[in-house]
């Protein structure tokens, strides 16, 4: 996958934003979400979609818009971006037998845009033989453009589409990860193992009350580390 | 259209603090040469992480949660169409939630 034949073209661009198109059902009504609640928090439409446009990480600006205080919580927020995005770090490391091929503002523009489902389409092309590393750019600049819509629609919209708690549209972003789950599985001896560690941890952490990263990032290490520890034992 | 200052800096914060996140990672690895072993956690991570991030998620929602996951793999295995896939899956919740 590495070494030479790594591109990085317009038509890359082109087919990551439109394979890019489905995900936003998924990401819309969270950011429908994000607008609403960073209204009720008293962020102007300007300030919010500055968050949405230069952070672009959805859990992220939640959580922090929960423990919006006035004047506004720096340090707070701050750290609950860097710990709830955390998981950001493994995933451009990941990509790395794309990236590694980039310079300058295409390698740095590139990872600024690097998000869950980006990630997850791009691991998956590249899987599949996929040599364009626009294809990661470009589902990344689909999803940050209808983000911003999805946003701000829910800042001006906030009072009037405001859905209840609990609204089906919002399984539409587990749903998402359900679905992507599919080209990622690689077959039961190299997957069952981890995936169902990942999961008990992630619910033991869970229902033992932890809070917003701590169950995804005891599941995904500890499932990554036994999926690695089985691979090795098998060589 | 405000834009204040204490605000702009809680935000600047946030994005300064996710952009290490997103290249500080990468950036970590490419200088340090990962041993074998980490490197084969990360070609790990992909499932993981979305199977930690599902779990409790669908745990929250109980039995129609699961039921719904089932058919979203199922559409997505079979039409391999990530659209009918969601919309399945937030078809399911919706009636699901009528019946249990």
């Amino acid at each position: 996958m590495s070494g030479p034949g790594i591109s990085f073209t317009r038509a890359g661009v082109l087919r990551g934003a439109r394979q890019a198109i489905p995900l936003v059902i998924g990401t819309f009504p969270f950011g429908l979400v994000v607008g609403v609640i960073s209204a009720a928090k008293g962020l102007s439409l300007l300030e919010t979609l500055l968050m949405s446009g230069l952070v672009f990480a959805g859990s992220s600006q939640l959580l922090a818009l929960e423990l919006w205080t006035d004047p506004a919580p720096v340090a707070a927020a701050t750290l609950a971006a860097l710990v709830v995005n955390m998981r950001l770090a493994p995933m451009g490391a990941a990509l790395a037998p794309w990236l590694n091929r980039l310079r300058g503002w295409r390698l740095w523009g590139t990872l600024a845009t690097l998000v869950d489902h980006s990630y997850a389409l791009s691991v998956a092309d590249m899987r599949r033989g996929g040599r364009d590393a626009g294809f990661l750019l470009g589902v990344s600049l689909a999803l940050w453009f209808f983000w911003m819509i999805a946003v701000g629609l829910g800042h001006v919209l906030g009072a009037v589409v405001r859905l209840p708690p609990g609204h089906p549209l919002y399984f539409a972003a587990v749903a998402t990860f359900c679905a992507i789950l599919v080209p990622v599985w690689q077959g039961v001896r190299r997957d069952l193992l981890p995936w169902l560690l990942a999961a008990a941890m992630a619910l033991v952490a869970w229902s033992a009350g932890l809070g917003a990263p701590w169950p995804l990032l005891a599941g995904a290490l500890s499932g990554a580390v036994l999926g690695a520890w089985l691979e090795m034992r098998r060589a | 259209m405000t834009l204040r200052l204490d605000v702009l800096l809680a935000i600047l914060g946030m994005a300064l603090a996710t952009y290490l996140c997103r290249a500080g990672g990468y950036a970590l690895f490419r200088a340090l040469r990962p041993p074998r072993f980490v490197e084969m956690t990360l070609q790990h991570l992909p499932g993981p992480i979305f199977v930690a991030y599902v779990a409790p998620a669908l745990a929250m929602q109980g039995l129609k949660g699961f039921v719904a996951a089932a058919l979203v793999v199922l559409a997505q295995a079979v039409t391999r169409n990530l659209a009918v896939a969601i919309a399945v899956g937030v078809a399911a919740i919706w009636v699901l939630g009528m019946v249990v």
